[in-house]
């Protein structure tokens, strides 16, 4: 249920299914040999398996930083129950205000646009290119290189493909199957200028190192395949690929 | 300056049909100076973004999105009140989203009777993820999701409707919008147009439930550019020529006298007029994604931690 993605970052994947396909539910933590930042806190329906690999991965200790990517279900579900867990912990929210408005009054607010530190590491949390809500941040983590980006870049999957990186699944991840997630996530693509949206991944990935791009709800994939997998993106969001 | 979540003010838009609104003070301009907002804000006064619900009392009761969870205590107290002891029989969420649907369990439980309408699919090109629903906890078919009420959940799309006995609903595919569980609203009696997330705009502290023609200054497309940006970022990104054309079609669908957005004041005359201010703030909006705006930004914002 959890790997090592890169030295100190571990993903920690459930998969639930849907209609025959499979849809990852992540979480991704990140540990030093002092402190702890867990990327999302998952849906209530794996909490039991998400608490116990967290106890795994950090000897019961649990994480010190929560760092939530989107402030709906089934992201921030667990965090009452993580601090049942494992007493008070610092959790960043989604938003920039109001963190009682999505249901975390004791949360802190997000900090975009600047580099940041949790428990000590750097990160820079941005209001991501491509999101449904606006509750929502990407968050890059200078130590990995790995950039956290909520719903944006995620996929259904095959049975056979579960807990596969996108350099493990052969064949590359199916193109149906990042056209079906887009198509049932975005209810906006037919006014989306995807050559203006393009040319931002495309600054965005200039400008940073990424080794991995870590979905919530896709593989994450390895920097090798980032760039054939932006244009699978930008591909999946044209509406008449999927109509013709 | 404390940020608190006002408490739910209300007023009635014709008989039996309510207006609730809880504002949240983002400040004054003088503590928002990045924006530039001096055409439609004082120096100090302050800026208030909203969250509306909207009850409707027929012979039967619907009540449209439920504020927010600070509030989740007053919304019942004020749906007790409005109701004068009758039950709530139909709660709707245009969207699973923590400021449109955060109270909906504190209403079922306050309202055991109450059937639950939920968005059955997306409201995409795609039929949306059958977990969905699953995710949220709002799914018929997994009783065990919420054992503790006895309330009935029933899936709605596009072209259903209710008859309330007085007023009548109908449910629409929306023609702008975020979540892809997102379901807009028509009251045929009234011709309202419910936009939930499309339409809203900051206002300023003095005018808080007010209805546009009612506000002591014009609504500036700066306020509407504002609210827009952050409700809808992929509006940067965004075909202008699109968004024309989605505005039109709004118009030729659904030519509403009233329109009842989430986030916003409640236009009861020449909506178009506010339509119209939409679709230009859209374009600035658009210009933002262009990529010398883009690259400049992204150059910025993610500099090493060394350069900051």
């Amino acid at each position: 249920m959890a790997r090592e993605l890169v030295d100190d970052v571990h993903w920690i994947r459930n998969c639930h299914p849907d209609d025959g396909r499979h849809l990852h539910m992540s979480e991704y933590l990140l540990r030093d040999e002092t402190d702890t930042i867990l990327v999302d806190s998952g849906s209530s329906h794996y909490r039991e398996e998400i608490i116990s690999e967290v106890n795994r991965l950090t000897d019961g200790g649990g994480p010190d930083v929560v760092l939530l990517t989107h402030s709906t279900l089934p992201h921030t579900e667990n965090v009452p129950a993580f601090e049942d867990e494992w007493g008070e912990t610092e959790t960043i929210a989604a938003t920039g205000r109001f963190p009682e408005v999505v249901g975390l009054p004791d949360a802190e607010v997000r900090q975009l646009n600047q580099p940041v530190e949790f428990a000590g590491r750097p990160f820079t949390c941005i209001h991501p290119l491509l999101t449904d809500v606006t509750v929502s941040q990407w968050a890059y983590d200078h130590e990995s290189g790995v950039l956290f980006t909520a719903e944006a870049f995620g996929h259904y999957h095959d049975a056979e493909n579960c807990g596969q990186t996108s350099a493990e699944m052969e064949g590359g991840i199916p193109m149906e199957h990042i056209d079906d997630f887009y198509m049932d996530k975005l209810p906006f693509v037919d006014f989306l200028d995807r050559e203006k949206l393009g040319d931002a991944f495309e600054m965005l990935f200039d400008i940073l190192d990424v080794t991995y791009v870590a979905p919530i709800h896709g593989t994450p994939v390895a920097a090798e395949d980032i760039d054939d997998y932006v244009d699978d993106v930008m591909q999946a969001l044209d509406p008449q690929s999927v109509d013709s | 300056m404390a940020q608190t979540v006002s408490n739910p003010k209300y007023r009635e838009i014709k008989d039996g049909f309510y207006w609730t609104q809880e504002c949240l003070p983002l400040g004054t301009l003088s503590e928002l100076d990045r924006f530039d907002m001096s055409k439609w804000i004082g120096a100090d006064e302050e800026v208030h973004g909203c969250q509306n619900a909207y009850l409707l009392d027929g012979e039967q009761s619907l009540l449209f999105d439920t504020l927010t969870q600070p509030n989740g205590d007053q919304v019942v107290d004020l749906l007790d009140d409005l109701l004068d002891g009758d039950d709530l029989d139909y709660l709707v969420i245009s969207h699973p989203e923590a400021n449109h649907a955060g109270n909906t369990f504190t209403i079922l439980e306050a309202y055991p009777e109450a059937t639950l309408l939920v968005p059955g699919e997306a409201a995409g090109h795609g039929t949306g993820h059958g977990t969905e629903h699953e995710l949220y906890h709002i799914a018929t078919d997994t009783p065990e999701d919420v054992s503790e009420l006895a309330n009935e959940i029933r899936y709605i799309g596009d072209g259903d409707t209710v008859d309330l006995g007085g007023y009548t609903v109908e449910f629409h595919r929306p023609v702008v919008a975020d979540h892809s569980f997102t379901l807009w609203m028509t009251e045929h009696t009234t011709n309202t147009l419910f936009t939930v997330d499309w339409m809203g705009f900051l206002h300023q502290s003095s005018n808080c439930v007010s209805y546009v023609h009612e506000l002591d200054r014009e609504v500036t497309v700066e306020q509407v550019f504002r609210f827009h940006a952050l409700a809808f970022p992929w509006l940067r990104f965004s075909d202008v020529a699109a968004i024309e054309r989605g505005v039109a079609d709004v118009r030729e669908r659904f030519d509403p006298d009233i329109v009842a957005p989430a986030h916003g004041m409640v236009t009861t005359e020449n909506p178009g007029q506010y339509m119209d201010l939409f679709t230009e703030a859209a374009a600035y909006l658009s210009e933002e994604g262009e990529h010398e705006n883009m690259q400049s930004k992204l150059e910025y914002i993610l500099r090493p931690p060394t350069e900051a």
